[in-house]
């Protein structure tokens, strides 16, 4: 099944099951790595990307569902040269170990602080619900707040 | 200054002029057999590609053009910052700045028997004294290849932040190393002492936080090979489930989830 959908700006068609979930065309068809798989069960989160801009465990979503959707992974969320201000603030307070849970953790606060601009330990606590085998949990929550933080002096700047 | 143990005399293999990237390599070998890894014949299929032999070496690093230092570590990093104190004892007797330093993970060969896993607490124990005396063999030798371009003494050169500098000029290490095709290696410097080292022992950010925030693939489960297939295990839906039974199909009929 041809299903034709827009991946982190460009425009892409990819012939599959549509059944297929979205992770496994993201990673083993359209080759981007950054989109982990921790469980295949919507369980811990590794697998998180953005569709239509809210974050969804791209392990248990099929394709066929992406058909004229927006996607973004991480590859998509920001360069070396213009981080996102989730990987800056990630930067600023090392957060990562292995580094295996962080992108879909990174998904998950991008989707969050556009919603929720101030989120506070309380909305951190019910939103953002992955699962870190390193337990960094500590210092994300640190540069959730620290991400909100930029991402609205980042907002100002823009208007 | 000097430490007081005597440095082990190691054979180190020197590399220069190396692809496109590289302008000066140094190599050890650390293990013995039969842990030890063939990195440099390895390296040959690593793009940009290397030249020369395959030598055995697994324990290196090199100046590249853009006074960077690449560090190809045996050892794995899981987590546990080894990345980042490989970085803080190279930096610290080769007088770069750990920011200056880029770890990457090693390839391993197909068919090496690694005996030697990442664990144990044994990486930094391990490579502490190879690196440091590479790390230190390396400087002198940018020192005295600075010296000949410079025209003056090596012993009057001083080196920071991946510069030599003497006599009023200052050029990078890859400016100094750049274009030599024929080295010698000195006899293994004087090692510094420990409570002079600025990176060690002190408290310096993760030097792999860059490709981990942007997704980059460093995942074992992130290499593709030629040809490779996909597999993922179905496993039961029930507490109790029994197997009935199985069928083999082609793998491109086998697509669905
Ligand atoms: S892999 Fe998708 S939630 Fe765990
Ligand atoms: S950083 Fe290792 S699993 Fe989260």
């Amino acid at each position: 099944m041809k299903i034709s959908f827009n991946i982190n700006g460009q425009p892409q068609t990819v012939d599959v099951d549509g059944n297929t979930p979205l992770l496994w065309v993201v990673r083993d068809v359209l080759h981007l790595k950054g989109t982990k798989f921790g469980c295949g069960k919507a369980a811990c989160g590794a697998c998180t990307l953005h569709v239509e801009g809210e974050a969804v465990r791209s392990c248990s979503y099929s394709v066929k569902f992406a058909e004229g959707k927006r996607v973004t992974t991480i590859e998509g969320l920001g360069t070396k040269e213009n981080l996102h201000p989730v990987q800056q603030a990630w930067i600023e307070e090392v957060v990562p170990q292995c580094g295996y849970c962080q992108p879909g953790f990174m998904m998950a606060t991008a989707a969050l602080i556009e919603k929720v601009p101030n989120p506070t330990d309380e909305d951190i606590d019910n939103n953002i619900v992955n699962i870190c085998r390193c337990a960094t949990y500590y210092r994300m929550r640190k540069a959730i707040h620290r991400a909100a933080e930029l991402n609205q002096s980042s907002k100002q700047i823009d208007q | 200054m000097s430490n007081s143990k005597s440095v082990s005399r190691r054979k180190f293999l020197v590399r220069a002029g190396i692809g496109t990237l590289g302008v000066l390599a140094l190599g050890t070998v650390v293990f013995r057999n039969p842990a030890r890894r063939k990195i440099y014949e390895l390296a040959e299929t690593i793009v940009p590609p290397y030249s020369g032999t395959g030598t055995e070496a697994n324990l290196w690093f090199e100046i590249t053009k853009d006074n960077q230092v690449t560090l190809y570590s045996p050892k794995v990093e899981m987590g546990q910052g080894l990345f980042t104190g490989l970085a803080q004892i190279v930096a610290d007797e080769l007088d770069v700045d750990v920011t200056q330093i880029q770890v990457i993970a090693a390839a391993t060969a197909t068919g090496i028997i690694d005996g030697l896993s990442t664990g144990g607490s044994i990486s930094v124990a391990s490579l502490w004294q190879p690196l440091r005396e590479m790390a230190a063999t390396m400087r002198e030798m940018v020192k005295s290849e600075a010296a000949k371009k410079m025209g003056v003494e090596a012993s009057s050169l001083t080196t920071s932040n991946g510069i030599v500098s003497g006599g009023g000029k200052s050029m990078t290490y890859a400016e100094a190393v750049a274009d030599v095709t024929k080295w010698k290696l000195p006899k293994t410097p004087a090692l510094r002492s420990i409570k002079n080292y600025n990176f060690v022992g002190k408290p310096v950010k993760r030097v792999d936080l860059v490709p981990k925030v942007l997704g980059d693939p460093i995942f074992g489960m992130d290499a593709e090979m030629p040809d490779m297939l996909h597999a993922c295990i179905v496993r039961k839906e029930h507490i109790g489930a029994t197997l009935k039974a199985w069928m083999l199909v082609k793998q491109n009929k086998c697509q669905a989830w």
